[in-house]
């Protein structure tokens, strides 16, 4: 998470907003389509290919032997995978998105936790385990981090 | 097969190296494209370690036996289940999966956190590597378990040490390494918050869910060990102060330190460095358990041998990662300061500075008495012992004193606790554990420490009671709704709290359970067939001995009827079984009859088939089955805390009130006792020798057996064949006259050292051991105090509160409220 939208510091960029996502067809990240066909897939299928024909041409045929044969296969195949992730992002477009900047998640993450924080502290008072001025000053601020946070989301600077 | 496997590690470990290289310089220059690369490295490495220990399990199935590792684990008796276990049962084996566990745990945490933690997950990347390189190039160049033989393939294999073939050993490895493995990941995030500067308190939110599944691992694999312990070796007890039982404790100690003290640093800025330095502690200590275990530097039962070459390569290992992680901290400090000071010692802060203190010293306290046995053999030459009367002499305060503050700690305020404060809170639960005490002491329980122990679970069960009732009330008001409603709405809103008091209940249970020893009863008798003993409200008698064969192994088992105050319950069956290869090595299989209130545990220590006669180890353990109940609220409670609020939304939103009324009452009366069967290798035992004087059956709690197989149980619990002959010289010594003093120097002149004592004599070089704990207490006293004088002089930083801003906008502030009342 970015350092600048946790510190009490309102140095916090604005997060880009993200694009709109057409209800059962949500973009991925590098704007492909959560629809469309995906490397995974192909691996998986691969695998299965690649299992089933391991299991065929085995000649042990005790049940264990076979179960160990595939998982191996399968073990095989998310290697291969993920040496796809390790390659494909030196050689795609370069994506959009900037590194180090705050994402969104990172922002509603830090929301959530200063809304639940006032209201831990409000509990807190409420049982008698924090005193009133202790109380005023630390929901004070806590409630100006929730706005500043409010803020970034809506893609607003903060003042 | 063992060509892919050798194959697999050797890329895994150039695939580390990469995504260590790439993660670093895809940070510095804030690429995406190298980041990702080396995020697609470790989710590689991940699959990698994945097909070779595929690759190992196979070799198992298939019993190949031209690997060294599956012939040294395996043979073709063994069931097809301890076959695939066996790829974690020895040493080899065990670094792999262990590397195997930190890629998976390694491989979660960066997907959970790669878009909340950008900054961090980089250099997340690179340590975890980092980690998993040493793992790996300890397999490649020192243990490898894809080893072949050259030439002269065995045909079958020798294996697997049987003591290990039980289901709890099968699931017991796995829990601690995941508890270890866990602790590496806030090791990571912490580093990279040190390396990469971003000190808020960001990193904290991603390491505190991490420690807290690694502990409720590491208390879940201690808990087996526990279990372990008490069915399959045979001795009556269930800690020994192993040290390979230590090393898993020794993490777990500062873990248990950490999720308290990061509670101030969330809420008051403050144990910022202690923080970090909590988090590098917990994983040095991890890799330091995992020394202990493999390098021989410590004697232990659960131990794989001596390897020094193994041994200068962890410690090398440990002081780099000391020396980085350490330097890093030196480096940070100015951004580590304080933001606020320590107003009152009647705070909870303060008395979280003294829980920490505690947790510290235990943990240090412990690896020292451990180490110690080394360090007196290193500086003197003499080895020694140091069991469990060293340990308990200072463990048992220590623990109490814990679970005072188990109590005090909820009932005080942040900041500052007012005397009004102070006499609401403390009034119950005070009243509560004085009552119980007062109850006790009537009844003639001796106060210490049962009777204390008691009284004080029945503070803190005040505490835990009254917490929940004012918060339900609380809660109460502010919703409307019932009071059960409300006690659920509790844990949806103040999840951490109330499941932080459920876990403290799981203590209080346990504490029952450790309080309960106070009263065990054991008797060791020698019966004839129709003879019969007498322990507390049990009668035991002998009826047979019964010679059996299943093929594997040739059973022996004392047929014995058991009756409670007279009336009968039936039959228990304890055995000795000598499994086919490992004839010298008998398990012992106790008998266990649960319950709630005391167990009886019996052992058959002794035979003779032609007479039928039986030497029986009889104990009666009250309330050791609280341990378990308490391990398992202990894991409700964390596992609650775990979980996502949005289940606890949907409870609420579907859950009428009476149904949560209901289920309470359900929950209350699930549970129930287990019987489990249990093995423990020792020499065959011929006959076992029954103490006659108050002062023998002293001494053979003094004095431990010397086979080295059996984990330094005394001589009153170890049921191999050099115990007997140690007990029947003890025998000999106390008929003759000698005194305690005498029969040590006696036992010390045979040995040639001190080692034959559980705790060494408070003498020359050994004094440092008695002393090491006042000069440690006092210490970390001092400089606790010190720190705290230093917060509570020092000024408001300027990092103490950003200025507040001023009032944004109110359609803002009405949006905020909104928010806050829909969190209602």
């Amino acid at each position: 998470m970015s350092s600048a939208i946790l510190t009490d510091a309102p140095n916090g960029a604005p997060a880009a907003a993200p694009p709109p996502a057409a209800p059962g067809n949500a973009p991925l990240a590098d704007g492909r389509s959560a629809d469309a066909a995906q490397p995974w897939h192909f691996f998986v299928v691969a695998s299965l290919a690649a299992a089933t024909l391991a299991v065929i041409v085995s000649t042990r045929t005790a049940p264990e032997h076979l179960v160990m044969l595939s998982v191996t296969v399968f073990a095989s195949g998310a290697a291969a995978l993920a040496a796809y992730h390790v390659l494909s992002p030196l050689v795609a477009e370069r994506r959009r998105r900037v590194f180090g900047a705050s994402t969104r998640a990172a922002l509603l993450a830090e929301k959530a936790l200063a809304l639940r924080t006032i209201k831990e502290l409000e509990f807190d008072r409420a049982m008698g385990k924090v005193s009133e001025a202790d109380f005023a000053e630390v929901a004070e601020r806590l409630r100006a981090r929730a706005m500043r946070v409010m803020q970034q989301l809506d893609g607003e600077p903060p003042r | 097969m063992s060509s892919l496997g050798n194959l697999a590690l050797l890329a895994a470990f150039v695939v580390a190296s990469y995504a260590v290289t790439i993660s670093i310089v895809g940070a510095r220059r804030r690429s995406t494209p190298l980041v990702e690369s080396g995020i697609g490295a470790q989710y590689l490495v991940s699959a990698l370690l994945l097909l070779a220990s595929t690759v190992l399990i196979s070799s198992f199935v298939s019993q190949d036996y031209s690997i060294k590792y599956v012939t040294a684990n395996s043979d073709a008796a063994q069931p097809l289940f301890y076959r695939v276990t066996a790829f974690w049962g020895g040493l080899d084996g065990s670094i792999l999966f262990w590397a195997v566990l930190l890629s998976i745990c390694a491989v979660v945490a960066i997907r959970v956190n790669r878009e909340t933690q950008r900054e961090l997950i980089p250099y997340v990347v690179a340590i975890v590597a980092a980690v998993e390189m040493f793992f790996i190039f300890l397999m490649i160049v020192h243990n490898n378990p894809f080893d072949t033989f050259l030439a002269d393939v065995p045909l079958d294999g020798r294996g697997m040490n049987p003591l290990l073939q039980t289901p709890l050993m099968v699931i017991h490895p796995p829990a601690l390494y995941t508890g270890f493995v866990g602790m590496t990941i806030p090791f990571a995030f912490g580093l990279a918050a040190l390396i990469t500067g971003h000190l808020d308190d960001s990193w904290l939110l991603a390491v505190r869910r991490w420690t807290m599944i690694g502990w409720l691992f590491l208390s879940f694999g201690l808990t087996l060990g526990m279990i372990w312990a008490y069915e399959e070796l045979g001795w009556g007890g269930y800690w020994g102060w192993d040290p390979v039982e230590n090393a898993g404790l020794l993490p777990w100690f500062t873990a248990t330190a950490f999720l308290h003290s990061l509670m101030v640093q969330e809420r008051r800025g403050m144990l910022r460095v202690w923080n970090v330095t909590l988090v590098i502690l917990t994983f040095l200590l991890t890799i330091f358990g995992t020394f202990m275990t493999r390098s021989g530097v410590v004697q232990s039962v659960h131990a794989f041998g001596e390897d020094k070459e193994l041994a200068w390569l962890f410690t090398a290992f440990m002081i780099v990662v000391s020396v980085i992680s350490f330097g890093f901290v030196i480096y940070r400090l100015p951004l580590l300061r304080a933001r606020h000071e320590l107003d009152s010692w009647v705070s909870k802060e303060a008395a979280f500075l003294v829980n920490n203190w505690i947790l510290l010293f235990s943990a240090v306290f412990v690896l020292f008495a451990t180490l110690f046995p080394t360090l007196s053999e290193a500086f003197m030459g003499q080895r020694l012992t140091v069991g469990p009367p060293f340990f308990n002499t200072w463990m048992l305060p220590i623990g109490l004193v814990l679970l005072t503050l188990t109590g005090v700690g909820p009932l005080l305020a942040w900041r500052k606790s007012t005397i009004i404060n102070l006499r609401d809170s403390f009034l119950f639960p005070v009243g509560l554990g004085v009552v119980t005490a007062g109850v006790l002491a009537v009844l003639g329980v001796p106060m210490w420490a049962s009777g204390l122990c008691f009284a004080l679970c029945a503070f803190v069960t005040g505490t835990m009671a009254q917490e929940f009732f004012r918060g339900a009330r609380v809660r109460q008001r502010s919703t409307g709704t019932g009071l059960f409603t409300a006690l659920v709405g509790l844990f949806a809103r103040q999840r951490r709290r109330y499941a932080g008091y459920i876990v403290h209940l799981g203590i209080v249970l346990m504490f029952l359970g450790f309080a309960g020893e106070g009263f065990k009863r054991e008797e060791q008798v020698l019966l004839a067939p129709g003879q019969n003993v007498k322990v507390g409200r049990f009668e035991v008698r002998h009826e047979q001995l019964a010679v059996t064969d299943d093929g594997q192994k040739q059973m022996i088992t004392a047929r014995l009827a058991v009756s409670k105050n007279g009336a009968a319950m039936g039959e228990m069956s304890p055995a000795k079984w000598f499994y086919r290869k490992h004839e010298s090595d008998p398990t012992t299989e106790v008998a266990i009859r649960r319950g709630a209130g005391e167990d009886l545990y019996i052992v058959l220590a002794g035979f003779d088939v032609e007479r039928q006669s039986a030497t029986l180890h009889v104990v009666v353990n009250p309330l050791v089955n609280w341990i378990w109940f308490g391990f398992g609220l202990l894991a409700c409670g964390t596992i609650l805390a775990l979980l996502p609020e949005k289940v606890f939304a949907v409870a609420l939103a579907r859950v009428p009130e009476g149904a949560v009324t209901s289920a309470l009452v359900v929950l209350l009366l699930a549970g129930g006792a287990t019987h489990a069967h249990a093995q423990h290798q020792d020499g065959p035992s011929e006959g076992y020798v029954v103490p006659r004087t108050a002062l023998e059956r002293d001494l053979q709690k003094e004095i431990i057996c010397m086979c080295r197989g059996c984990g330094r149980q005394r001589l009153s619990e170890c049921t191999c064949s050099l115990a007997d002959k140690m007990r029947k010289e003890l025998a000999g010594l106390v008929s003759e006259g000698k005194t305690r003093e005498q029969v040590y120097q006696h036992f010390i002149a045979a040995w040639g050292s001190q080692e034959p004592l559980a705790s060494p004599i408070d003498l020359g070089f050994n004094r440092l051991a008695w002393a090491f704990p006042y000069a440690l207490g006092l210490m970390g006293l001092g400089i606790a105090t010190a720190v705290a004088v230093r917060w509570s002089r020092s000024p408001e930083t300027a990092l103490a509160a950003a200025p507040a801003a001023k009032p944004i906008d109110p359609a803002l502030e009405q949006r905020l409220a909104d928010e806050l009342r829909d969190l209602d």
